[in-house]
């Protein structure tokens, strides 16, 4: 296994270690990349984190595997990417260079519906053991008896019944049902 | 279906992993059965929610590695200031090559997406970047002569001027970005072209040159290594200066 097969396994394992050497390595030529083409106001440091939260996340959570490009190209390819969906209309890149080998997973908070805005706030008001449990679930999409094997729930049966007393609880706080 | 299947479609619509008979299916069941959109919705609106406070988590993170960084780079800045006072006047001698060896670094492949790997690859191009990203800068330098022999392409050909820089044959690199300067001023790394072609100058004692060259990066604000042209400015006037 190559060095950069080594780090792909890392990051598809959601090894966060592994982010420290990709930012490392890769802020300075990126940050000089992206500033060459953008004005004074436009905060490259930003575009650089956000970029390397969606590189990690599309990574984790899809699984991806890099044949053609390595991390740090595909890293500038969804800063290119990020970068024309935040100037719509300008043609900073042309299609050729836009070309990315896989899709990118991201999630725009901005575009958050009326419902959605309410769940991420009774979100952050629920208690740190809910919140590993709807982690482990929804985010890292283990299975029950996944989820077993690495808790110390009784059963299968109390894992089901305690996230459904945890959605509850959300569903409670969004509608501001709680005593 | 049973809730195990169904969340396992559920996570693979929601990754976009479905392929497309999935999603023709996936799509039919949504439209005869409201529940089941329904349910899918709801998995999606808090998959969405969780997975944004986990970004938030990996934010926070990240700004623990900057500021980690910048002290990492703040303390050895701090003693060399303190160094630099002792020392200020050598620092007008720096030689051109010391200069040029400061300045000089890689320019990174942006143009294509190339893996090392044993996978096939289609064309001289994608070999020609494989071989740059991989520092094996002969065979690069082999690849590009035969893609630009077929394309007129000056991005291409400022990566060809990057690699004979990184061979340390500077006459062809200096060739090559002196073209594209004279000739073309529609490719994307023009501000590149003239810090490099600097760099060569500074190397080759003609600080005039690399002073014309960075200055017009200056007063087209060209953004590509903004700092740091005004600081080998500086360096090259004060060195032209203690002549």
């Amino acid at each position: 296994m190559t060095k950069e097969e080594a780090l792909q396994e890392k990051l598809r394992n959601g090894d966060k270690k592994v982010l420290e050497q990709i930012y490392s390595a890769y802020k300075p030529s990126f940050i000089n990349y992206f500033k060459a083409r953008t004005d004074a106001t436009f905060d490259v440091e930003d575009l650089f984190q956000d970029s390397i939260i969606d590189l990690f996340q599309s990574f984790f959570l899809r699984k991806i595997q890099l044949k053609k490009s390595t991390i740090k190209t595909y890293l500038f390819a969804i800063g290119k990417n990020k970068l024309m969906a935040s100037f719509k209309k300008q043609q900073i890149f042309s299609e050729e260079e836009l070309k990315i080998e896989k899709p990118y997973f991201t999630i725009d908070k901005e575009l958050f519906n009326e419902k959605q805005k309410q769940l991420a706030k009774g979100y952050q008001e629920l208690g740190e053991k809910c919140k590993e449990m709807l982690r482990l679930y929804y985010y890292r999409g283990l299975t029950d008896k996944e989820i077993l094997a690495k808790t110390s729930y009784k059963d299968v049966n109390t894992i089901k019944s305690y996230r459904s007393r945890c959605l509850k609880k959300l569903k409670e706080i969004i509608h501001g049902e709680r005593k | 279906m049973e809730k195990e299947n169904k969340n396992i479609l559920f996570r693979k619509k929601f990754l976009g992993l479905l392929n497309t008979e999935e999603e023709k299916k996936f799509e039919q069941l949504c439209t005869n059965n409201a529940d089941f959109r329904h349910e899918y919705i709801e998995y999606k609106n808090i998959s969405e929610v969780v997975i944004t406070a986990e970004n938030e988590d990996l934010k926070q993170l990240l700004h623990r590695l900057e500021r980690k960084n910048l002290t990492r780079l703040w303390l050895p800045i701090a003693a060399s200031i303190m160094l630099l006072i002792g020392i200020s006047s050598i620092f007008y001698f720096n030689s051109a090559n010391d200069l040029y060896m400061d300045y000089f670094d890689a320019y990174p492949n942006v143009m294509l997406n190339i893996t090392r790997g044993n996978q096939h690859f289609e064309n001289e191009l994608e070999l020609a970047f494989l071989y740059y990203d991989n520092g094996q800068f002969s065979r690069a330098d082999e690849h590009f002569e035969r893609y630009l022999k077929a394309h007129n392409n000056p991005n291409i050909s400022f990566y060809h001027a990057m690699t004979f820089m990184q061979l340390n044959r500077l006459e062809e690199a200096k060739q090559i970005l002196l073209t594209l300067l004279d000739t073309r001023k529609d490719f994307e790394f023009i501000g590149e072209t003239r810090w490099y072609l600097a760099l060569i100058h500074i190397k080759e004692s003609n600080e005039q040159a690399a002073i014309a060259l960075l200055r017009t990066n200056k007063a087209e604000n060209n953004l590509f290594k903004v700092n740091e042209t005004s600081k080998l400015l500086a360096s090259l006037k004060a060195t032209d200066s203690s002549k």
